[in-house]
């Protein structure tokens, strides 16, 4: 059922988006996301399609990929082009059904909407498709440490992501693992009465728990006997170095924003 | 004589408060470079025994626990006992602690502050020396248990012990997978001089170790040299525990009126013990 | 995971028939799809290729199965670590588990749970109990009833031995074979010992890379020691000694030397024959 998941999305490369900082990706996705909602007319969306077409193209990742990533929020995309077309009333009145109107401007309107999210959406996928988790948490552990300042447990939070991603796996066959014994002894996970099903997910749902506790406590004793402390005097093997070419990569998108405040209307 | 590594006097120890002891009074010598096999059914308290010798556990008193003359009931000893003494546990699956092969091993160097260049240097060569480094990008979930513990057992490597414990390090793998981790320890014992510490209730395990200890009901009960301690027949069983093979068949065969005149520890000691008597009648 | 690049065939071509009332040894190292197999037994897994028979119940390639669960209630099936399952406030509700599962009255399962407990040599003062307050062993013993509780015809073990002591070894083997006669059960042993195979079953089968490389009564396939290596297996030590000593002593012994008694009995057979 569940042996070969891949985490995330992350494909292995060798673009230079892939070899950019985790933290300029991040900060530049950031950025880009700001900017779209600066988009107002054709041009100006026009030029942030390009700006994502470059760097689709400079990832090397292939374009199905993206598509694969983008596909399960096709349908939400969908969703917003219609609300936005069927409630805008602007414009010229192109048809009417009843009290039932479409306008130009609903239609263009939506057309922009929907756009914008397909946009925040490649760009996204992007992101995640040409960093590793383990980069993401390096890189978000790094941005957001001056926090520890606040008392925020910022290194505490990155390592439980980190765990979180190494774990998932393992409880996805323990899953199947569980949901076999006791289909074995009887229980009928997919098929039945709706209150029946939901029953039937205790004796998984305990099992699984049971298991997880022990083995947070066997990890707690691990990372304890191999001499875990804490973030304090920690080194780290990954150290992430900013380079020119990050500098240039959030440059490159702050200036996109820029020419965007121009051209807006 | 030998450097002492690790001395125990006297402890006793137990989890509640009003709970039995799971330790009592145990004495214990372990001296550098030797193949210490500590045996015992489950629940005789080898387990809570290992727990000191790395400071997971600490005694009450001082004195008590002493690895390589450092008290661990110090405070500031604590992080210099866990870097001399590594520690393998029981299930592989809940000791790898990151996402990739190379990172796990790096764990253990990351917490004891390790630059990262010499981080790099010592990742590879200790994933070199458990025969693992062609596996670097691997993820845990698609390593097999024998894997999984040698790369445990890498990343102590990597931080320089004296001493690794294997803490019934064998008894969730397959044999082939334990014959994979008790191989590439023994290679460690012997280049590289580490001091072992095997945990076990497989009898057959202790055969090729110095010195044995047999612990039941949180003591220890007799020590010795394997060929010592596996005439103790009685000792053995009353612990709980099964001969290993050859000496079973030993036994079995006294009682049929064959005294053989040697421990056989294995079965060419057996086939060599049986080749004698033929020759005596 | 059909049209994944991480697929691959776990089984291939297997034929095998196994008698009502055998003990069978399925041996074979981690990845040799002898789990895989077992998990076909009571339709867990289903075949993409051929049929499994069981009794009555067909299980196909291509075909819907609707009588599932009878299948799985003819055919008990023990996990690797089986203690991980259980999840129930109190024993006697989780064994009851399987047979209100497959349709009992509450008193039915309940008398069930009580009847179970002597053959897996539990306390009944154990049963209003949580199943995480026992012992490791008592907890296996407890997923053990609530599989046996069903009286299966089948029992599939999976590994039932995995992480136990050398003792708890030895009483878990000597609980599967004397359930085996009383019960008059088939038995499937999935195992890496070979000590076990030889010493319990009436047919070993043997598994490598999905496939079935050799079948027979245990004293036709530890004949062959050399194939066994190939595929990372061995005979059982009892043989493996009885072949040294054929060597040393430039003698012939029997191959059916599956337990220590037996080769006791035959060493001393030697001495004896040697002195004379």
């Amino acid at each position: 059922m569940f042996q070969n998941i891949i985490i995330g999305q992350y494909v292995a490369g060798n673009s230079f988006i892939h070899d950019l900082d985790p933290r300029s990706k991040l900060t530049a996705t950031f950025l880009f996301v700001l900017i779209v909602f600066l988009a107002n007319n054709w041009l100006t969306y026009l030029i942030l399609f390009l700006a994502v077409l470059v760097a689709m193209l400079v990832s090397n990742v292939s374009p199905n990929y993206i598509y694969k990533g983008m596909k399960p929020v096709f349908l939400l995309v969908i969703a917003m082009f219609i609300l936005h077309a069927f409630f805008t009333k602007e414009g010229e009145l192109l048809f009417a059904i009843g009290w039932f109107e479409v306008y130009l401007g609903g239609i263009i309107q939506g057309l922009f909407i929907a756009f914008r999210l397909l946009l925040l959406i490649m760009m996204t996928t992007l992101l995640t498709l040409t960093t590793a988790p383990i980069q993401m948490t390096d890189g978000l552990e790094s941005i957001f440490g001056p926090l520890r300042r606040f008392n925020v447990p910022v290194h505490e939070l990155a390592l439980m992501m980190s765990i979180s991603l190494r774990f998932i796996p393992t409880l996805l066959q323990e899953t199947e693992k569980i949901m076999k014994a006791q289909m074995a002894r009887g229980v009928d996970f997919t098929g039945g009465p709706i209150t029946r099903r939901i029953k039937a997910i205790v004796p998984l749902l305990v099992p699984l728990f049971m298991q997880s506790f022990r083995r947070a406590e066997d990890l707690a004793t691990a990372m304890e006997a191999r001499g875990y402390r804490g973030g304090e005097g920690r080194t780290k093997l990954r150290e992430l170095v900013w380079m020119k070419k990050d500098t240039m990569a959030v440059l490159t998108i702050t200036t996109i924003g820029f020419i965007l405040l121009f051209l807006r209307s | 004589m030998k450097k002492e590594l690790i001395q125990i006097n006297g402890l006793s120890f137990k989890y509640d408060e009003d709970g039995d002891e799971v330790l009592s009074n145990v004495d214990l010598t372990i001296h550098e470079g030797e193949w210490v096999s500590i045996v015992g059914h489950n629940g005789s308290g080898k387990s809570t025994l290992a727990k000191f010798l790395n400071a997971l556990l600490i005694p009450n008193e001082s004195n008590v626990v002493l690895v390589e003359g450092l008290d661990t009931v110090n405070e500031e000893n604590i992080w210099e006992v866990r870097k001399r003494v590594g520690m393998v546990f029981q299930n592989p699956d809940n000791q790898m602690v990151a996402t990739t092969v190379r990172d796990d091993v790096a764990f253990g160097l990351e917490n004891i502050g390790i630059p990262p260049k010499e981080m790099v240097a010592r990742i590879e060569w200790a994933l070199k020396r458990v025969n693992m480094e062609r596996y670097t990008e691997y993820e845990p979930h698609r390593l097999s248990g024998g894997q999984k513990q040698r790369i445990a057992i890498a990343g102590i490597l990597a931080m320089r012990p004296s001493i690794i414990i294997l803490d019934e390090a064998t008894s969730m793998l397959d044999p082939i997978g334990r014959q994979e981790v008790l191989e590439t320890v023994r290679m460690l014992k012997k280049e590289d001089g580490i001091t072992v510490i095997n945990i076990t209730h497989d009898l057959e395990e202790a055969v090729n170790s110095d010195i044995v200890f047999v612990m039941n009901r949180g003591n220890i009960k007799i020590h010795g040299t394997p060929r010592y301690i596996f005439q103790q027949t009685e000792e053995i069983i009353g612990a709980g525990l099964e001969l290993p093979f050859s000496l079973e068949v030993q036994k079995q065969l006294k009682s049929k009126g064959y005294q053989l005149s040697n421990a056989c520890l294995t079965k060419e000691d057996l086939v060599n013990e049986l080749w004698k008597l033929r020759l005596k009648t | 995971m059909p049209n994944t690049p991480f697929e691959h065939q776990a089984l291939n071509n297997i034929n095998l028939h196994i008698k009502s009332g055998q003990f069978v040894a399925i041996i074979g190292h981690t990845g040799s799809g002898k789990s895989t197999m077992a998990q076909h037994l009571n339709g867990l897994l289903k075949p993409t290729k051929g049929s499994i028979q069981i009794g009555d119940f067909f299980i196909e390639a291509n075909k819907k199965n609707k009588q599932l669960n009878k299948l799985r209630q003819l055919v008990g099936m023990v996990f690797q670590y089986p203690e991980h399952q259980l999840f129930d406030e109190t024993v006697e509700k989780d064994i009851a588990f399987g047979p209100l599962n497959f349709g009992c009255t509450k008193e039915e399962a309940f008398r069930k749970v009580r009847d179970i407990l002597p053959l897996v040599k539990l306390d009944q003062e154990l049963l209003q109990k949580s199943p995480f307050d026992l012992s490791g062993g008592q907890k296996r013993r407890v997923a053990i009833a609530g599989v046996l509780v069903n009286h299966p015809k089948v029992l599939v073990l999976d590994e039932p031995t995995a992480g136990l002591d050398p003792i708890g070894r030895r009483q878990m083997m000597e609980l599967f074979t004397s359930l085996h006669k009383l019960e008059s059960l088939t038995t499937v042993l999935v195992t890496h010992s070979m000590e076990f195979a030889a010493a319990y079953a009436d047919l070993v089968v043997v598994m490598d890379k999905g496939s079935l490389v050799m079948q027979g009564p245990p004293e036709e396939i530890f004949k062959f020691p050399e194939q066994l290596k190939k595929i990372g297996l061995n005979v059982p030590e009892t043989l493996q000694l009885a072949m040294m000593i054929e060597e040393s002593f430039k003698t012939e012994l029997p191959k059916n030397i599956f337990t220590k008694e037996a080769l006791v009995d035959t060493i001393t057979m030697l001495l004896k024959k040697e002195t004379i």
